[in-house]
């Protein structure tokens, strides 16, 4: 509909609270449902480490974890320069989610990570998120299958230290790679949480969120 | 914040953790239903992001930055969930009219400016409209310079006053 005059922008953020009200959360969502959900969680029978496999595509995909881990352990061994593809998880593969549930360190933490993979490769992968546990003075490449021509590098700084620098959390920079494609080099310095994005033509073409263990 | 709270969250308790949620959980699945736009997603995307949040407590410093935290983990899930729509119509799908008491001229017009702002822009005016945010408060949540963020949510009314003008 056209206006007979400008709005301000007073009228515009009314007009859009308006439209927007603040929702009130649905059953599931309720603090008590929540608790209900974490604790579940918690308390969910001892298991070393549990796998969730969404598809037969994501079957692939921890496979290739461990192939990857092995990989990694044998022939990389985490070293600067050398690299950890990651081409065995495409992102729109409908992914895997990964954590290990001890009652004790719910979710998926640097401390059994390890025991997903090992300590040279440590990847979490869901279905959102991608995540990455380094050690702190850990180096590492990841090989995308983004080209290098035209791609931008964006870090912030995520959730943990909340401000600061990237670089204070791990160094990053972009490479080109063997066969033109852009490699993200990282260089964990101290604890913390960052989310790295490779970004193309304006568009996010790669998003890994990083996390430097204590 | 209750730093009591926040401290037996750190310790594990879900209780304690809920009742930090709590305080947020509106905001946070209107925003996350208004910016995908589908009841069922939005649901999926904040129960993804309080467990997550859970898991990751113990990394909060400090427990003033619970909010911004919160949200922060939400801000990335919905990006997220939103480039996964590319191809999709999302934009005013019945779950939203229908959670506005339907479709008006004036309620269209201003939800289709807002939907054709870029991301990020978009995300600026629903911190700034839905939880009454500072700029540097969204700054923090989105981990850009408030400076930036000023400068962006000047320009995304002004482009949606544009819009509304041409509509």
């Amino acid at each position: 509909m056209a206006q007979t005059r400008e709005l301000t922008t007073e009228e515009i953020q009314e007009r859009l609270r308006r439209e927007m009200p603040v929702l009130d959360v649905p059953e599931t969502l309720s603090a008590e449902n929540v608790a209900a959900v974490l604790k579940q969680r918690k308390n969910s029978k001892k298991t070393p480490i549990y796998v969730w496999v969404r598809s037969a595509v994501a079957a692939a995909a921890v496979l290739a974890v461990g192939f990857g881990a092995i990989r990694a352990a044998g022939m990389l061994g985490g070293k600067k320069g050398e690299s950890y593809s990651d081409q065995f998880f495409p992102e729109e593969s409908g992914g895997s989610y990964y954590y290990a549930d001890d009652g004790e360190t719910d979710g998926y933490s640097s401390a059994e990570i390890p025991s997903v993979a090992n300590d040279a490769a440590k990847e979490v992968h869901s279905e959102e998120t991608r995540v990455m546990v380094l050690d702190p003075g850990e180096e590492m490449v990841i090989t995308t299958e983004v080209p290098f021509e035209g791609t931008d590098i964006r870090s912030d700084v995520s959730y943990g230290n909340g401000t600061g620098s990237t670089d204070d959390i791990c160094k990053v920079r972009l490479i080109e790679g063997d066969r033109g494609q852009a490699e993200i080099e990282l260089n964990a310095v101290s604890a913390g949480s960052i989310s790295v994005e490779l970004i193309r033509n304006g568009e996010t073409q790669y998003h890994i969120d990083i996390t430097v263990a204590e | 914040m209750d730093p009591e709270l926040c401290i037996k969250a750190k310790q594990g308790d879900a209780d304690a953790f809920a009742r930090l949620y709590e305080s947020v959980s509106s905001k946070l699945y209107s925003t996350a239903f208004y910016m995908l736009g589908r009841r069922e997603d939005a649901e999926d995307v904040v129960m993804e992001t309080v467990t997550d949040a859970f898991a990751e407590i113990s990394s909060l410093r400090d427990p003033n930055a619970f909010e911004g935290w919160i949200f922060r983990i939400l801000m990335n899930k919905l990006r997220r969930k939103r480039k996964s729509y590319i191809g999709e119509s999302v934009e005013l799908n019945e779950d939203i009219t229908s959670s506005c008491g339907g479709p008006s001229d004036e309620g269209i017009a201003v939800r289709n400016a807002l939907n054709r702002l870029p991301e990020k822009d978009r995300e600026i005016i629903m911190l700034d409209v839905l939880g009454g945010y500072r700029s540097d408060e969204i700054a923090a949540m989105l981990g850009m310079n408030p400076n930036t963020v000023r400068s962006r949510k000047l320009r995304a009314f002004e482009r949606i006053r544009a819009m509304l003008k041409e509509d």
